[in-house]
């Protein structure tokens, strides 16, 4: 269980420089970046859930506080019964994260790669080989495991990408586009892992922009837009709000909504 | 702290593997040392070669030709008598120095002898080119030898007036020249020092940067931080494996150095150096305590750097930290305060060079170096390790 109370993110952007001009010629302080607003839900076990919204709606960013790299201007996070600004590494224990565009040790091999983050999570001997072996099975990485990870496809380095971060078996699941830019077979095989995940019960989110894959996938979805949550619920929810057919015409109503929304304030 | 420690252990494994799988950085970092220990070899043996050729050319006769020989022979016989061959040379002396056909020639003019009997002055014409430097030596000679003809005949003819030829000479100079190749050697030992330091300082650049700025560069700084591994276990990791290449290239650098000392013929320039194997390994621990600060302040800059790119231009920066203080004591050599021995870089510089120069060095210099690099490596990597998970550090913002 993932739970996010309240959760705001103000960024200052570095203030130009401009001393030349006298105080009252200066720019307003417009410039500030509302990241997030006031953002609360609660992730349940044995549900995939994913986030949906624009470029630049805040998904890295949410992402990025729940596993604690980002401190949050208001609000907080509880991974289980940790809070994160309190046990940040204790909540790190229970996720896993496939952060967006990530990158991996290129002199080292797959299972090199795979078998580090298991080490660091602090799995060693026989558990964590088990594990590694089974990730690779499920994944169809055989022919990939022992290469280094040089001259990888971007296909093939999703797929390790996504080994090393679940290859503690954690039980919090965070992707953040985890099938960017994949082909379909291995969009396919990302797509069973997180079935096989869900039925073990665990809590999986993953951000996206697109709007057939989280259809397929989620039981419940959370649209994201300008750091808000417009809409929360299963895919006839969304619907419903949305005044649609689709997920996609949903989708941009409430985007439209919202933006239009934004200018008569 | 067992957790730590695995940590730790797990860290240094991995960046050990791939700093091993990274053959360009590794031929880098050990070409250095042989690089350098090339340079202290030529120019020990440079050095050696130029004394050699000095004391060959002291031995060799000076050869001297001179137009109107007979015209002065007092001043030919003091010649000869100083050593100097004289030639006869014929009308065309000066157009023969000008295409270089002569070193240089001594003009004598066809009145001297008439000169000479009345006590006038004669003037006496030394041709040369001086743009050749290797007849200046020769030349200065011939002159000196001149001047002193010039001012014993002087002084005789003063004495035969019944004055005192202290008179015309109010003071008389007398060159003490102490240089000597035994000194050129010395200036050449006392380098070594400075060599060894700046291998401390640069031998592992590309690594730290590679493992801190690099890895945020590849994206995988990210997912490294979400683990929940301390931070300063990942930190201590990553330097130990800093640390660990430093050793070996200083274990390369000083086994070559050993090679060189046993066959580069150092008692050439009258340097006893006798430098053991034992010597070394006690240069190496009193490097190893500049190498743990070194390392450390490699990681904090790196750390801070926006790209790979940038952190090696701020590690080329940082080699002018060391350089400062040694360039100091290159310049001035006998400079020492007890201070010394409390500044990182200057302190081992000290205990280096007296472990090599064969002087002793006290325990006491020893537990100072020590003790200040522990401390300041400390508070290096403390304050890098509380930075490590900084949204600053991971996303720049």
């Amino acid at each position: 269980m993932i739970r996010v109370e309240h959760l705001s993110k103000i960024f200052h952007p570095k203030k130009q420089k401009n001393s030349a001009l006298p105080a009252a010629k200066q720019l307003p302080e417009a410039s500030v970046i509302t990241a997030l607003n006031d953002v609360s839900f609660t992730l349940k076990d044995g549900e995939i859930t994913g986030l949906l919204g624009l470029n630049g709606a805040g998904k890295s960013t949410l992402m990025r506080l729940i596993y604690g790299l980002l401190q949050p201007t208001a609000g907080d996070v509880w991974v289980n019964e940790h809070q994160l600004s309190v046990a940040a590494n204790a909540a790190r224990q229970q996720l896993g994260v496939l952060p967006d565009d990530t990158g991996l040790y290129k002199r080292l091999s797959a299972r090199e790669n795979i078998r580090y983050f298991g080490e660091l999570q602090g799995l060693s001997g026989l558990q964590l080989e088990e594990s590694i072996n089974q990730l690779i099975n499920w994944l169809g990485m055989e022919a990939i495991a022992d290469r280094r990870a040089e001259g990888f496809s971007l296909g093939e380095r999703m797929k390790t990408a996504l080994a090393r971060a679940i290859v503690h078996q954690p039980q919090h699941i965070l992707l953040d586009e985890p099938t960017n830019g994949l082909d379909v077979i291995t969009t396919r095989s990302v797509r069973r892992l997180l079935h096989e995940l869900k039925a073990q019960n665990r809590c999986v989110i993953f951000s996206s922009h697109l709007m057939h894959e989280v259809s397929g996938l989620c039981d419940r979805i959370l649209v994201i837009h300008h750091g808000r949550i417009l809409a929360d619920g299963n895919l006839e929810t969304i619907m419903e709000i949305g005044q649609a057919t689709n997920l996609e015409d949903a989708f941009v109503n409430l985007v439209q909504a919202a933006n239009k929304e934004s200018i008569y304030e | 702290m067992n957790k730590f420690l695995q940590t730790l252990l797990i860290v240094w494994r991995k960046e050990w593997r791939d700093a091993l799988r990274d053959k360009k950085s590794l031929r880098m970092a050990f070409l250095m040392p042989v690089y350098f220990v090339a340079v202290f070899v030529a120019s020990s043996l440079f050095i050696i070669h130029m004394s050699q050729q000095s004391r060959a050319t002291t031995s060799e006769p000076i050869k001297l030709s001179v137009v109107g020989a007979e015209q002065l022979p007092a001043l030919v016989d003091w010649l000869q008598e100083r050593g100097i061959q004289v030639q006869a040379a014929d009308e065309q002396a000066y157009q023969q120095v000008q295409s270089g056909q002569l070193g240089y020639a001594l003009i004598v003019p066809e009145d001297a002898r008439e000169k000479f009997a009345t006590g006038e002055s004669i003037e006496l014409a030394l041709v040369f080119d001086a743009t050749n430097n290797k007849l200046q030596g020769a030349i200065h000679f011939v002159r000196q030898q001149i001047w002193s003809w010039n001012a014993r005949v002087g002084s005789l003819r003063l004495l035969s007036r019944g004055i005192s030829p202290a008179i015309v000479n109010p003071v008389m100079v007398r060159d003490l020249n102490v240089a000597s190749d035994q000194k050129m050697g010395f200036f050449v030992m006392a380098s070594l020092p400075m060599l060894l330091i700046l291998t401390v300082f640069m031998a592992t650049v590309g690594f730290s940067a590679d493992m801190t700025a690099g890895e945020r560069e590849r994206r995988s700084l990210e997912s490294l931080l979400i683990t929940p591994a301390p931070s300063g276990a990942l930190l201590l990791g990553k330097w130990l494996n800093s640390l660990s290449l430093t050793f070996l290239v200083l274990v390369v650098e000083l086994s070559l150095l050993a090679i060189a000392f046993a066959y580069v013929p150092f008692k050439e320039l009258g340097l006893r150096v006798h430098v053991t194997p034992l010597d070394l390994l006690v240069v190496l621990v009193a490097l190893m305590s500049l190498a743990i600060v070194a390392t450390a302040l490699q990681f904090l800059i790196s750390m801070f750097a926006r790209s790979f790119k940038d952190a090696q231009t701020y590690m080329g920066l940082m080699i002018f930290i060391p350089m400062v203080p040694l360039f100091y004591t290159l310049l001035n050599p006998s400079a020492y305060a007890d201070w010394f021995r409390w500044v990182p870089v200057l302190a081992q510089q000290l205990v280096v060079k007296d472990l090599l120069l064969g002087g002793d060095v006290p325990l006491l210099a020893f537990a100072q170096a020590w003790l200040v690099a522990v401390v300041l490596a400390a508070i290096f990597l403390r304050f890098t390790a509380q930075q490590l998970r900084k949204p600053k550090i991971v996303y720049g913002v």
